[in-house]
C-alpha cells in the first residue's frame, strides 16, 4: 500500500534579490514509498536530499507537482484530512541541541502533542514514564531540561516525540550525523526496534550511505535536486548503474585497509554546481567520466534498467 | 556575608512559594525540580551579584516610598506655606544637632517642606515610569512577534511603522499632545468621576487637581507612544533567528496553531534580553517624563513632579535654590541608578555564557 | 619504556599530560600520552569525543591556552636542518617559528581558519612572508603553484578570491595549499574532510597522500572516522579517555584489533561493503575527565573487565612485531 508519493515535485527558492533567479532545490522527483518499509535518500549538499523530506511533510509548499498521502495531495486535503495526516507524518531532526525547546520540561516537550491531539493516555506522568522506557531512558529524565541531557538522550527525547502518536510516517533527517561513532549505534538499533513494534514507515535521509545502507530497505541517490537511481540496497551497492552511484560507492571510506588501497576508485573532478543555474541535459555530465554527446542536450528519463532497478542515465538507455 | 543572608532570604521565599504550591498540588515539587532549581540558581546567581543587590535595595527602597510616599508625608503637598509666612520661602536644609526647628531637607519656591514633596514625587515618577513600560513593551513585543514570525508584507508594514515611530522624535509630540490633549482628557475626567479619582490617587494626589492630572496623562500618552518601536526592533530580531530553529519546525509539524507557537515556543526563548531593556528602561522612563516635566510639558503647581521642582528652582539658582536642586536631582539620580544597577546585573545573570560556572559554584555550596 | 630517537624519527612525544584546570575541576585531558612519527609516513590518532586527540596535537606546538596547562611531557622534533629539540623546552620566539614553517596545522572547519576580510592570495603570501625573506612577485608565484598542486582551477584568477567566493572543498584545499606553503616537515591535520562531502573528501584524501609521498613530509591525522583511517593511515593510534589504548601497523590493527575497545568500535561502524544483521553496540557513555575512573579507564564499559582492571593501569605492551596494546587480557 503506497503510503507517500511524489508527483513530478519541484521545489524552487527564489534567489534574494533576483526575481527571475531560482534555486532548484528539487526538480522534477517521483518515489513512492510503501507501508513499513525504509526508503533512504543520499545525496551530497545541493542535491536536495532535506527540502525533498521537508516537502513530503509538507513543511514547504511546492512549486509544481503533487505530494501524495494515502493517495490524496495533502495541499488539497479539508481540515481534518490535514489533521490525520499531520498526525501521522512526524520528523526526527539532525541536531539533537536545537530540536528540542530549551526552555521546556522533557514532560512539557513529550505532552504537548499528547495534549494537543487529546489523546486518552491516563495519568500523563506515569504514561511518559512508560514511553521513556521504550527509547532506552529512566524516568528521571522526565523533569529535566534539554541542557541537562547529553547529545544521544536528547535525540533518544527527540525520536520518542516523533513517535509518540504513532504516527505512520517517520523522515529522519541525519538522525546520528551529529553524534558519536558509539551513540550513532545504539541509536540506529532503536530505531530498528521501534520501526518493527510499532509499524513504522521511515525516510531515511543522510550523506551518510554506509548507514543508508544498513537502515534502507531501498535507497534513492539524489544529484542536484534529481533522482538518478533507484533500487534495493544490496542490489545498489552490488550493482551500481549510474556513474554517480558508482563514483558515491568508490569514495565511501572503507574501514578495511586491504580493500581500501586495493579497489578501483571513480573519483570526479570537480565540485558540484550551482542549483541556481543546473548543467543542460543530464545534470551530471560536467563531472561524468563517461559523458557522451546526447547527456549535454537531453535529460535522461529514468528507467528500468533491471527488476526493481531504476536509473537516469542515457548509458542504460535501450530503443 | 550579605550575599549569603540574601540567597538564603530567596532560598526560603522560594521554598513557601512550593510549599503553598504542593498544598494544592502533590506532585509540584517533583515536576517542577528542573525549574524550581532554575529560580534556586538564578537566586544564587544574583546574591552574588554586588550590583544586583545593590541595585535591588534601591529599587525595593523606591517602591516602598512610592507606596507609602503620599499617605506618610508629614506635610500635604496643596498648602503653600509662603502664602501665611513670606519666609518660609527656599529655606535652606536643617540637619540636628546643628540646626532645628526648621525642616530638615529645606523648603521650595512655596515654602514647602522638601521631604513631603520628594515623597509624593517618588509616587508620581515611579507609577508614570512603570505604566509606560509595562503598556509600551506588550505591544512592541506583540507587534515584534507578529513581524518576525509572519515576515513578508506583514513584516515590512509593521517595520515600517516602527521606523516611522522611531524616528518620530517623542519631545515634539510631546508639545504637540501639550497643546491639545490636557484639555480633551480634562473633559473626559470631568464627565467621568470614576476615572477621575482613580488616576488621582494612583499617582497620589487629590481629585481637584484633575487639570494638571490631565496634563500629567498626555506627558505620559506622548511617551507610551514612543515607547514601543524600540521593543518592535529587538524583539523581531531575537524572533527571525529562533524561528530557523529545528523544534520551531517541530511544532508545526504538530499541527500547533501560529498564535500557540509564538507564546509558547518563541516568546520564552527571546524574552530574556527583553526584561533586561523593561529594567533599563525604566530609569529611562523615569528620567524622561522628569525631563519633559521640566520643559513644562507636564503637569505644574501644585503637582510636585520632580522634574518640574527642579525647573521652577531653576529660576533662582545656585542662591537659593542650591538644595532643591542638588537633593531632587540626587533623588531622580537615585530611582534612575537603582533601575541600571539591577538591569547590569539581570544581563549578566541571564548571560547563558556565564551561567555554567556559576552552576557548578551552586552545586558545590549545596553539598 | 625510554624509546630512542633514530634516524627514522621526526617525531617523538613522551608521556604527554595536558591538564585543564576550570570551575568545575581539575580535567585530565590528556594523561602520560607517548607516540612516534617517522619519516614520511601518515600516522592516524583516532578517538570519538573526548579521547583527547585534539588536545594533544595542540600541544606539540604548545597551543594550550589557559586554563589548559602541559603538566609533563618531552616532545622531541627533528628540524628541518636535522637539529634535534624538545620543543617543550625551547623559547617561545623559537616555537612560533616552528608553527606555520617546519610544522603545520590544517583544521577541521575550513570556514573558520579563514579571514574573510582577506583573499586566499593574501593569506598564502602572508604565511610565506612570515618565515622567509623572499621577493614579493617570487612568493605570488609561489602562491599561484601551489593552488595549481592542490588542485584548485584556474589558479592565477582563483587566487583573487575571498573565501566566501569559494566553495567548500575549495577552502580546504586553500587551507591545504597555505599550510604547504613553506614546505613543513610535520602537517597535522585535525578533521581536514568531517565537514566535506563524501566525494571531495576522497579528493582531498588523496591529494594528502600524494603530498606527503612527494614532499616526504610526515603528517599525523585526526579523525574518529575508521574508514578514512583504513584509507590513508600507515600507523594507527587508538585514543581513549586521555590515553593511548592501542596502537600499531594499520593492517594489523584493522585485521587483529586487541583491546576491547578498538574491537568494539570497529564493530559499531556499518562496512557497506558486509551484510550487517545488527550493529554493535558500545554500552555506556564516554568517562568524565574530571574523576576518570580507577585503573584502566575503559573498564566501567569493558565486556572482560578483571579485578586488577579496576585497580591499576595496564602498561602499554608489545603484543606482537608493530601493534602494542595497553589491556590486562594480554599480560
Amino acid at each position: 500500500m503506497s503510503l507517500i508519493k511524489t508527483e513530478d515535485l519541484k521545489i524552487y527558492f527564489r534567489v534574494r534579490g533576483s526575481f527571475t533567479k531560482k534555486v532548484r532545490a528539487v526538480d522534477g522527483v517521483s518515489l513512492n514509498v510503501n507501508e513499513k518499509e525504509t526508503l533512504g535518500i543520499v545525496g551530497e549538499s545541493g542535491s536536495g536530499k532535506t527540502t525533498l523530506g521537508k516537502a513530503i511533510l509538507g513543511l514547504i509548499k511546492p512549486y509544481k507537482g503533487r505530494v501524495l498521502y494515502m493517495n490524496k495531495d495533502i495541499w488539497r486535503m479539508n481540515r481534518s484530512e490535514y489533521k490525520e495526516f499531520r498526525r501521522n507524518a512526524q520528523m526526527v531532526f539532525q541536531d539533537p541541541h536545537t530540536s528540542l525547546n530549551p526552555r521546556m520540561t522533557i514532560a512539557q516537550i513529550l505532552e504537548e502533542p499528547i495534549k494537543e491531539y487529546n489523546l486518552n493516555v491516563g495519568d500523563i506522568g506515569e504514561y511518559l514514564e512508560k514511553q521513556l522506557v521504550n527509547v532506552g531512558l529512566g524516568p528521571e529524565f522526565l523533569y529535566r531540561y534539554p541542557h541537562e541531557l547529553s547529545g544521544g538522550q536528547k535525540q533518544r527525547v527527540a525520536i520518542l516525540r516523533a513517535i509518540i502518536l504513532r504516527p505512520k510516517l517517520v523522515v529522519l533527517d541525519e538522525p546520528t550525523s551529529s553524534l558519536d561513532v558509539s551513540v550513532q549505534a545504539q541509536i540506529l538499533d532503536l530505531l530498528k526496534d521501534l520501526q518493527k513494534t510499532y509499524d513504522l514507515t521511515y525516510i531515511f535521509i543522510s550523506h551518510d550511505i554506509s548507514v543508508v545502507k544498513y537502515m534502507s530497505n531501498r535507497i534513492a541517490v539524489m544529484y542536484l535536486g534529481k533522482i538518478v537511481e533507484i533500487a534495493d540496497s544490496e542490489e545498489l551497492f552490488e550493482k551500481p548503474l549510474h556513474p554517480y552511484t558508482q563514483s558515491l560507492i568508490s569514495s565511501i571510506p572503507i574501514p578495511d585497509p586491504y580493500i581500501a588501497r586495493k579497489r578501483h576508485k571513480i573519483r570526479l573532478m570537480g565540485e558540484p554546481p550551482s542549483p541556481i543555474n543546473p548543467p543542460s541535459g543530464c545534470r551530471f555530465h560536467p563531472r561524468c567520466p563517461f559523458t557522451k554527446d546526447i547527456c549535454t542536450k537531453q535529460e535522461p528519463p529514468m528507467i528500468e534498467a533491471e527488476k526493481n532497478h531504476y536509473v537516469a542515465c542515457w548509458l542504460y538507455y535501450k530503443k | 556575608m550579605i550575599r549569603d543572608l540574601i540567597y538564603v532570604l530567596l532560598e526560603k521565599t522560594i521554598d513557601l512559594y512550593i510549599k503553598i504550591r504542593t498544598r494544592f498540588d502533590k506532585e509540584y515539587m517533583i515536576k517542577n525540580s528542573s525549574r524550581i532549581r532554575e529560580w534556586k540558581l538564578i537566586a544564587y546567581a544574583y546574591s552574588r551579584s554586588s550590583i544586583g543587590v545593590l541595585g535591588g535595595l534601591i529599587v525595593f527602597i523606591t517602591i516602598i516610598l512610592a507606596v507609602i510616599g503620599p499617605l506618610v508625608a508629614p506635610q500635604p503637598y496643596w498648602v503653600y506655606p509662603i502664602m501665611e509666612n513670606p519666609e518660609t520661602r527656599y529655606l535652606p536644609p536643617c540637619i540636628p544637632p546643628i540646626c532645628s526647628g526648621r525642616p530638615l531637607l529645606g523648603t521650595d519656591e512655596w515654602g514647602r517642606d522638601l521631604l513631603s514633596i520628594i515623597l509624593y514625587g517618588f509616587r508620581i515618577s515611579f507609577v508614570i515610569s512603570i505604566v509606560i513600560v509595562l503598556l509600551g513593551a506588550p505591544i512592541g513585543i506583540i507587534l515584534g512577534l507578529i513581524s518576525g514570525y509572519k515576515g513578508g508584507l506583514v513584516d515590512e508594514t509593521i517595520m515600517r511603522l516602527t521606523d516611522i515611530f522611531i524616528s518620530f522624535p517623542g519631545l515634539i509630540l510631546a508639545i504637540a499632545f501639550a497643546s491639545v490633549l490636557p484639555q480633551r482628557i480634562r473633559e473626559v475626567l470631568e464627565a467621568n468621576i470614576y476615572l477621575r479619582d482613580f488616576f488621582s490617587y494612583l499617582f497620589g494626589l487629590r481629585p481637584q487637581e484633575y487639570g494638571q492630572l490631565a496634563a500629567l496623562l498626555s506627558v505620559w500618552f506622548a511617551m507610551v507612544i514612543v515607547w514601543w518601536p524600540g521593543y518592535a526592533r529587538v524583539v523581531r530580531g531575537s524572533v527571525l533567528s529562533v524561528r530557523e530553529q529545528p523544534f520551531i519546525e517541530a511544532a508545526k509539524l504538530l499541527g500547533l496553531s501560529t498564535w500557540k507557537i509564538m507564546t509558547r515556543h518563541i516568546l520564552p526563548n527571546i524574552i530574556s534580553p527583553v526584561l533586561v531593556m523593561m529594567t533599563f528602561d525604566l530609569a529611562t522612563a523615569t528620567l524622561a517624563a522628569a525631563a519633559l516635566s521640566f520643559l513644562g510639558l507636564g503637569p505644574q503647581e501644585p503637582v510636585p513632579e520632580l522634574g518640574y521642582v527642579i525647573s521652577k528652582a531653576g529660576n533662582f539658582f545656585p542662591e537659593k535654590s542650591l538644595h532643591v536642586v542638588a537633593i531632587v536631582g540626587s533623588v531622580l539620580l537615585f530611582i534612575a541608578l537603582g533601575w541600571n544597577l539591577l538591569g547590569d546585573s539581570l544581563r549578566d545573570i541571564l548571560d547563558p555564557k556565564t551561567r555554567r560556572s556559576i552552576e557548578y559554584r551552586f552545586e558545590r555550596r549545596r553539598r | 619504556m625510554k624509546k630512542e630517537f633514530t634516524d627514522k624519527h621526526v617525531l617523538m612525544v613522551n608521556n604527554l599530560t595536558v591538564k585543564f584546570y576550570t570551575y568545575a575541576g581539575v580535567v585530565h585531558a590528556v594523561s602520560k600520552v607517548s607516540f612516534e612519527v617517522y619519516k614520511n609516513e601518515i600516522v592516524a590518532l583516532v578517538g570519538e569525543t573526548g579521547s583527547g586527540k585534539t588536545v594533544t596535537t595542540r600541544a606539540i606546538t604548545r597551543l594550550i591556552e589557559s586554563p589548559g596547562r602541559i603538566e609533563e611531557g618531552e616532545i622531541l622534533f627533528r628540524r628541518r636542518n636535522n637539529k634535534i629539540v624538545d620543543l617543550m623546552k625551547i623559547s617561545d620566539e623559537e616555537i612560533r617559528r616552528i608553527r606555520g614553517d617546519e610544522i603545520a596545522y590544517i583544521f577541521q572547519d575550513p570556514t573558520s581558519a579563514l579571514d574573510p576580510l582577506y583573499t586566499i592570495g593574501e593569506h598564502i603570501d602572508e604565511t610565506i612572508k612570515d618565515h622567509r625573506f623572499i621577493d614579493k612577485k617570487i612568493i605570488r608565484k609561489i602562491s599561484i603553484d601551489l593552488l595549481r598542486k592542490v588542485g584548485i582551477p584556474n589558479p592565477e584568477i582563483r587566487i583573487k578570491n575571498y573565501p566566501h567566493e569559494m566553495s567548500g572543498g575549495m577552502r580546504q584545499r586553500s587551507v591545504i595549499s597555505i599550510s604547504l606553503s613553506n614546505e613543513p616537515v610535520l602537517l597535522i591535520a585535525d578533521e581536514p574532510t568531517t565537514n566535506l562531502d563524501v566525494t571531495i573528501q576522497a579528493q582531498i584524501l588523496d591529494l594528502l597522500k600524494e603530498l606527503v609521498k612527494e614532499r616526504g613530509m610526515s603528517m599525523i591525522l585526526i579523525t574518529h572516522n575508521l574508514g578514512i583511517v583504513a584509507e590513508v593511515a600507515d600507523r594507527v593510534y587508538i585514543m581513549y579517555a586521555g590515553k593511548i589504548v592501542e596502537s600499531g601497523d594499520v593492517y594489523k590493527i584493522f585485521s587483529r584489533p586487541l583491546h576491547p575497545y578498538t574491537q568494539m568500535l570497529l564493530r559499531a561502524v556499518p562496512n557497506p561493503l558486509k551484510k550487517i544483521i545488527k550493529l554493535e553496540t558500545i554500552p555506556g557513555t564516554i568517562p568524565s575527565l574530571i574523576d576518570p575512573p580507577s585503573g584502566c579507564r575503559f573498564h566501567p564499559r569493558c565486556p572482560f573487565t578483571k579485578d586488577i582492571c579496576t585497580k591499576q593501569e595496564p602498561p602499554m605492551i608489545e603484543a606482537e612485531k608493530n601493534h602494542y596494546v595497553a589491556c590486562w587480557l594480554y599480560k
